[in-house]
């Protein structure tokens, strides 16, 4: 059964990890270079996707909307409760998938492949502590962030469309925002980035890891190492819901 | 000295080295000679320890490394320098940078130090002035030349 023996090498790898920084300065380094890596280099990427779904949220909500007896303020809540519960933790992690855990995955590839991660054993380094655990910690600090600046974009992007479309006016629109009012739903938004964040940094870090062959394979490796993410990304969405939030 | 005794690695069904045994004396030049694919690299890493052997051990200086816990291991392995066929360099960092990452791993000489050890390393190897170049803009030679890193104090 491969899967059990996946699954075996993958807690390995975890546990492995937890080793004693042969000298912490460099571990440092690497791990705030990992940071500006993860954070920085998806930033962008993260920013377009917000503003759009909060516009095109606005948009489909307001279409859906056709009671004269609904006041237009809920299309602002429905909007704020969609991008912070689904939208901005849920689909920004998809695409920090592709976009952090291919690289991830493709960076370790190649390191393996090219027998760089042997040569930092033989210094005598332990390569899953100096390689695997900085990029988990980054993705952990730096995703959670992300999330956080794609609800506040998402938000001000379903603003920008009521507008513009002349949808909902603006002063009614953060009227709107105030309004019956969750905090317990950014919570939770976060738990999950940061159950997420775990998945796209150390699911890709496993498959780059184990990397046999040569370019091939890395490639083979990243795209395995983004459909596995993506996959237990909307598992866990989905068990985290049925156990967080009280239905009924 | 380095003995090895009785080594042999499995890889699933396939065994691909069988009963090799070899002594390696201080001072002395030894060659694994073989056809490409006949196991010469998995033999020097059964030696190293980055593989495990199947059967067999590995001696350094009488003390069996096989049988060693990690960290004396770790302690064997910093003085062994290995050269890899694919150079095994940091692409994403300089000349100067790669032969200086073990001494900023390990030692705490200040920076001064640490670059005139890289500088006497890079004249050995005719690399002199390569400090800020990458490696992909050295040549296959020129890159083994280095690679064996700066670890020995
Ligand atoms: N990690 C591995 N898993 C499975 N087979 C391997 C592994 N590493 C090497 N091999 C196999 O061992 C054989 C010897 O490889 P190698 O030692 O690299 O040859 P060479 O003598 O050219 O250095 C090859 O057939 C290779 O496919
Ligand atoms: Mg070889």
């Amino acid at each position: 059964m491969t899967i059990f023996n996946d699954i075996g090498r993958y807690l390995l790898m975890i546990k492995g990890m937890f080793s004693r920084p042969e000298n912490a300065r460099m571990y440092w380094k690497e791990f705030i270079h990992q940071c500006t890596e993860i954070g920085f280099g998806s930033l962008g990427i993260v920013a377009i996707i917000s503003v759009f779904i909060g516009a095109v949220s606005t948009v489909q909500t307001a279409y859906q909307l056709v009671s004269p007896l609904i006041p237009p303020s809920t299309i602002a809540q429905i909007v704020r409760d969609t991008v912070i519960l689904e939208f901005a933790p849920t689909l920004v992690c998809i695409v920090l998938a592709g976009v952090a855990g291919s690289r991830i995955a493709s960076e370790l590839g190649n390191m393996r492949v090219s027998e760089q991660i042997d040569a930092l054993e033989i210094m005598g380094i332990n390569t899953k502590t100096y390689l695997i655990l900085p990029k988990i910690i980054a993705a952990l600090l730096m995703i959670p962030l992300l999330v956080a600046i794609a609800m506040a974009l998402g938000i001000w992007g379903g603003r920008l469309a009521g507008v513009a479309s002349g949808i909902i006016p603006g002063s009614v629109y953060d009227k709107g925002l105030l309004e019956f009012f969750v905090p317990f739903n950014v919570i939770f938004a976060l738990i999950k980035a940061y159950v997420f964040a775990f998945i796209i940094s150390s699911i890709p870090a496993f498959y780059g890891d184990y990397v046999k062959g040569g370019a091939l394979e890395i490639g083979k490796a990243s795209t395995k190492a983004v459909v596995v993410s993506c996959i237990l990304i909307l598992f866990a969405d989905y068990i985290l819901s049925a156990l967080l939030l009280p239905t009924a | 000295m380095i003995e090895v005794k009785n080594i042999k690695k499995i890889f699933g069904d396939k065994t691909i080295i069988e009963d090799v045994s070899a002594v390696m004396k201080a001072g002395q030049c030894n060659l694994i000679i073989g056809s490409s694919g006949s196991g010469k690299t998995v033999l020097m890493k059964c030696m190293v320890g980055l593989f495990e052997p199947n059967a067999g051990e590995v001696l350094y200086h009488g003390e069996n490394f096989t049988a060693m816990t990690g960290k004396d291991k770790t302690e064997i392995r910093k003085e062994i320098g290995m050269l890899f066929q694919g150079s095994a360099l940091f692409d994403s960092q300089t000349v100067e940078q790669n032969v200086m990452f073990p001494l900023n791993m390990f030692s705490k000489d200040s920076y001064k130090i640490k670059l005139n050890r890289v500088n006497e390393v890079l004249e050995r190897v005719n690399l002199v002035g390569a400090n800020k170049k990458f490696p992909s803009e050295l040549s296959g030679g020129m890159k083994k030349g280095r690679t064996g890193k700066s670890h020995r104090p």
